[in-house]
């Protein structure tokens, strides 16, 4: 027995092979695919189907996925005690990672300065500048503080993924730690970021609104839509999935922008 | 002006949205790893290299969901070859329509090639043979960190579990192994 029997070989791919492959590859990522095409033609019982299956998608997005049941495109009302126990968790969860290995964050929170709530998730903003975000509901619990977080997707109890550091918090952008103060009519972006564990994204963005904006809501880079909790001159929003802001449309005292 | 030579897989991710010939030269780096999980998982050299194809469209579909891992992508691509090539039936009827166009590209294998082809496919059936009493997610460690040689980091985004998970799979496994073989010469593993 050695270890040639235990890593078997492969047949050897050819230059020209890969040369051929790489020319195929490309032609199709350029080129619109004509099944999508018949698609849009469908109609009758499946087009009824797919406009079905199209208007879920639209209220629920892609994205809501078990991990994230019960997340609304929309804020809801709390629950009673709902945010209170949010903010337990949250602090216990700064805790955590303030004393995780090479965290510089905080063991203790700011004062809260947003809360945002869908279904069984709230989401709570704490601070105004360089804010702590922390996620909570269902198996969900996340606490992102810079570009550190802590938290766990779909944990179980005693699960090893329970109260870990996430593994990667990735694709942070559009992060503006010193964001200008907004026109009074304008919306600005400060943190979005994507945080990935267990094969499962979710995504947080939290801004500042000028003084004339009374709501803001979200297009994504899936073109689905968001609309944000608007509170105390920030506005705050997640959902499911790695979508990023594309644009946000604003509500003012004079109407939408 | 830099060429794709100077750019790391993550620069030239970012750089495909606009250029996708970016994304051929990500194809072109690691097309020949992606194959070979592709042929360990289905046996057939022909079947593997229309997998292969359909890996990397597969992941040009879901190219937001990318994860690099110390700005490679080749742990994310070989877990999607593992996933793809693990229903690879489905997978290929799929891209039918993107693989048809193909038809008419394709070059019979050489005599050589054949001759190589039977040489792996023997290979590999007396590996297969060893391996028969393994779990997927024990042919999955012995697919990615003992064949392809991925750190346990990066086998931890190709099969998006926790690295403690793959360190308990890894030495689960190498028990296994070492059991029916009765030496512990059973990996060329990175880490």
């Amino acid at each position: 027995m050695n270890e040639e029997l235990l890593t078997p070989g492969a047949p050897a791919l050819s230059d020209d092979w890969i040369a051929q492959r790489t020319q195929h590859l490309l032609e199709e990522v350029t080129t619109p695919s004509p099944r999508r095409t018949r698609r849009y033609v469908l109609s009758g019982v499946g087009g009824g189907a797919l406009a079905l299956t199209a208007a879920l998608v639209a209220l629920l997005g892609p994205w809501a996925t078990p991990a994230f049941a019960g997340w609304t495109a929309q804020p809801t009302s709390p629950a009673s005690g709902q945010l209170s126990t949010a903010e337990t968790a949250c602090a216990s969860l700064a805790a955590d990672l303030a004393s995780a290995p090479g965290s510089t964050a905080p063991a203790t929170l700011s004062p809260l300065s947003l809360s945002d709530v869908r279904g069984p998730y709230s989401l709570l903003v704490y601070g105004t500048s360089n804010p702590v975000l922390c996620v909570l509901g269902n198996s969900l619990s996340s606490l992102v503080e810079g570009g550190t977080s802590i938290g766990s997707i779909n944990a179980q109890a005693g699960n090893e993924l329970n109260t870990v550091v996430h593994k990667t918090v990735t694709q942070s952008v559009n992060t503006n730690p010193s964001p200008a103060t907004p026109a009074p009519g304008a919306a600005v972006v400060d943190i979005n970021n994507t945080t990935v564990d267990d094969g499962k994204y979710f995504s947080v963005v939290e801004g500042a609104v000028g003084s004339q904006v009374t709501g803001a809501t979200l297009q994504l880079s899936d073109r689905t839509s968001v609309v944000t909790t608007v509170e105390n001159g920030l506005f705050a929003a997640w959902w499911p999935g790695p979508a990023t802001v594309s644009s946000i449309q604003v509500t003012t005292t004079a109407g939408v922008n | 002006m830099r060429t794709y030579d100077e750019l790391d897989d993550a620069d030239l991710w970012e750089l495909s949205a606009s250029d996708r010939e970016a994304f051929g030269e990500i194809f072109r780096r690691h097309a020949r790893a992606v194959f070979a999980i592709c042929y360990w998982r289905t046996g057939d050299a022909a079947m593997a290299e229309d997998v292969t194809s359909v890996v990397f469209l597969e992941a040009w579909r879901r190219r937001d969901l990318v994860v690099l891992e110390q700005r490679s992508a080749l742990p994310w691509l070989l877990g999607v070859a593992n996933h793809t090539s693990r229903n690879a039936t489905r997978s290929l009827c799929r891209y039918t329509h993107a693989l048809k166009r193909l038809d008419g590209h394709r070059e019979l294998p050489t005599d050589d090639e054949v001759i190589d082809r039977i040489d792996a496919e023997t290979s590999l059936r007396m590996v297969n043979d060893i391996a028969r009493d393994l779990s997927e997610p024990e042919r999955e460690i012995v697919l990615l960190v003992f064949w392809s040689g991925l750190s346990y980091e990066a086998t931890s985004v190709a099969l998006g579990i926790p690295v403690g998970t793959v360190r308990s799979r890894v030495s689960r496994t190498r028990r296994k192994l070492q059991l029916r073989l009765g030496d512990n010469r059973v990996t060329k593993e990175a880490s």
